[in-house]
């Protein structure tokens, strides 16, 4: 009896070990891409539209809700490619952008800072705080706003990783101001009739990028097609090698 | 005899930076959402700082708690629950003057806007949901528009929430009716009495879109909740908003709708309030108690359908949707 018990064991463990490795081999064939884009949209509808592309839906997709899930992973597991806003890129040089969303035929915007109180100007920028969606590590946070407006320092930048917690902030006085990107800041408006006052605007930004890791840079990679790329929020993508020819 | 020395310098030097780094006790209870907290507070700091951990249990005391923060040379506290915030405002009387100025983020505790009121080390980010996010975040689910939510309340602990949300929500275009429930006194029977007789006709009398009801014990009572709230929720097609998931569940078939604390955003807000006193050297008086910024949204469908509303369809998947 205890000899057959644990001769059942000993298969259905084998049986185990042999389907674990064969997903691991077979997921081990397959690129990897770590996505995070800064929209409304949960990470499980971002990775049900990559799936529908004939080139992205051949990679291992993990999409992040958070900036900090996908800086973290990037680091750890070092995904072949990566779907990041710019500032990603701007402190993480083992990723080389390859392709940029675009709006409206122009690949840059200008966050917008944003306050509720008529009162509050530039001049209140060193004695207040503003928050941002979180797209930097907590170090970079300061540097990053500061080179976005024309190195003008606040006393403090708070990082918020949700965008339904923006608004909230400055409500709650957490903030005095937002650095919010365009679209953003439309739903905002579409969701809340409080005044909302626009203080002043950044440098232009690029749009969220497709990067390869730099050990990968002789792998080729297509652009999604059109449709996804208008599923994402966008309209066009731009081909940086090409630019760079 | 150089490679000796450098090694030497190396681990010195290494020994330091591990001495360097601020010493943070964690005190809790036992429990799901603290350990949710605890972890995501830990995860966001401890390659800053050494994070220790000390559990409430029935069979430990202050001086046991005290016993830790001394050993362990403590340089700031996170108390979550009030027995914990309790442990850390008796601290001021501490004869170590070091000990009775140490800093503290509290949590996780009741009302505690007034509880950390006289408290000059300790600010904290208050548990309960503020009223602005319940409401407009169901208004954003709903087609109907939401233009006026009564809200029964007692003003002598929430007088200066109850009208800061009044402030805020008139900036959106709703307004927030004030029912003192405290009208013919503060004890509990009178509320028990008032709650009896005014909650059922001052709702029905209303053209109010919804109710809030706030996270209150005293409101919410076992004998006002039994005999008024559960039965008026259940007769009155109005929708009743709170701070609470459990109170959407379809067993009990209260509340329609609940945004209720995130625990996993609630640590990373904690967690930059502890950078904000470490790391920028601000001051407790200098911070205020802030809100909870981030929330979890619960739907209870079976009310929504048993009172005809009509949804934004495209919203409801971000959110837990109770049938």
């Amino acid at each position: 009896m205890k000899t057959t018990y644990i001769v059942n064991t000993f298969i259905k463990v084998s049986l185990y070990l042999f389907c674990f490795t064969l997903i691991s081999y077979h997921n081990l064939g397959n690129d990897s891409i770590g996505v995070y884009l800064p929209t409304d949209q949960s990470n499980i509808e971002i990775k049900k539209i990559l799936k529908k592309d004939s080139t992205y839906s051949k990679f291992r997709i993990t999409a992040h809700s958070k900036f900090k899930e996908l800086l973290k992973v990037s680091k750890a597991r070092k995904y072949d490619y990566v779907i990041a806003p710019e500032s990603f890129f701007y402190f993480n040089k083992s990723y080389k952008k390859k392709f940029t969303f675009q709006r409206e035929g122009t690949s840059t915007f200008k966050f917008q800072v944003i306050s509720i109180s008529r009162t509050l100007t530039q001049k209140n920028y060193k004695d207040g705080a503003i928050a941002l969606l979180d797209c930097t590590k907590r170090h970079d946070a300061k540097s990053y706003v500061s080179y976005l407006l024309y190195n003008q320092d606040f006393k403090k930048v708070k990082r918020v990783s949700k965008i339904e917690d923006l608004f909230p902030s400055l409500v709650f006085n957490n903030a005095q101001f937002l650095m919010i990107r365009p679209e953003n800041l439309n739903q905002i408006r579409s969701e809340y009739t409080s005044p909302i006052y626009v203080v002043d605007e950044s440098i232009e930004e690029n749009y969220p990028s497709i990067g390869i890791h730099i050990n990968n840079s002789y792998k080729s990679l297509n652009k999604p097609s059109l449709s996804i790329i208008q599923q994402l929020g966008f309209s066009s993508i731009k081909d940086l090698t090409k630019e760079q020819e | 005899m150089i490679r000796l020395y450098l090694i030497c310098l190396l681990l010195l030097s290494w020994m330091n930076y591990i001495h360097a780094k601020e010493n943070i006790l964690i005190a809790r209870r036992k429990g799901k959402e603290f350990k949710v907290v605890f972890d995501s507070i830990k995860n966001e700091i401890q390659n800053d700082f050494n994070v220790h951990e000390y559990i409430i249990r029935h069979f430990n005391n202050y001086n046991n708690f005290v016993d830790k923060v001394i050993s362990k040379k403590i340089d700031l506290l996170v108390l979550m629950d009030n027995q914990a915030i309790n442990y850390g405002k008796r601290l001021k009387f501490h004869k170590d003057p070091k000990i009775a100025k140490l800093n503290a983020v509290a949590l996780m505790g009741l009302n505690i806007n007034n509880v950390l009121k006289e408290e000059e080390y300790i600010t904290g980010v208050n548990y309960e949901v503020p009223p602005f996010t319940i409401i407009t975040s169901f208004r954003k689910l709903v087609k109907q528009p939401i233009k006026k939510v009564q809200v029964f309340y007692r003003p002598s602990k929430f007088s200066n929430e109850a009208n800061r949300a009044k402030l805020l929500l008139q900036a959106e275009g709703i307004n927030l009716e004030l029912i003192n429930v405290e009208q013919n006194g503060k004890s509990l029977s009178y509320i028990i009495k008032f709650l009896k007789r005014n909650l059922r006709k001052k709702i029905v009398g209303s053209n109010s879109d919804a109710i809030l009801v706030l996270s209150d014990s005293v409101l919410l009572n076992q004998k006002s909740f039994l005999n008024d709230w559960i039965p008026a929720s259940r007769s009155i097609k109005k929708p009743f908003l709170c701070g609470i998931e459990s109170l959407t569940s379809i067993g009990i078939n209260f509340c329609t709708f609940a945004a209720s604390p995130d625990h996993l955003e609630l640590g990373e807000q904690v967690s930059q309030l502890i950078y904000s006193i470490l790391e920028e050297k601000e001051k407790i008086q200098d911070l205020q108690i802030e809100q909870i910024l981030s929330v979890e949204k619960t739907l209870n469908m079976k009310k929504i359908n048993w009172m005809k509303m009509d949804m934004d369809h495209s919203s409801l998947n971000q959110i837990k949707v109770l049938r």
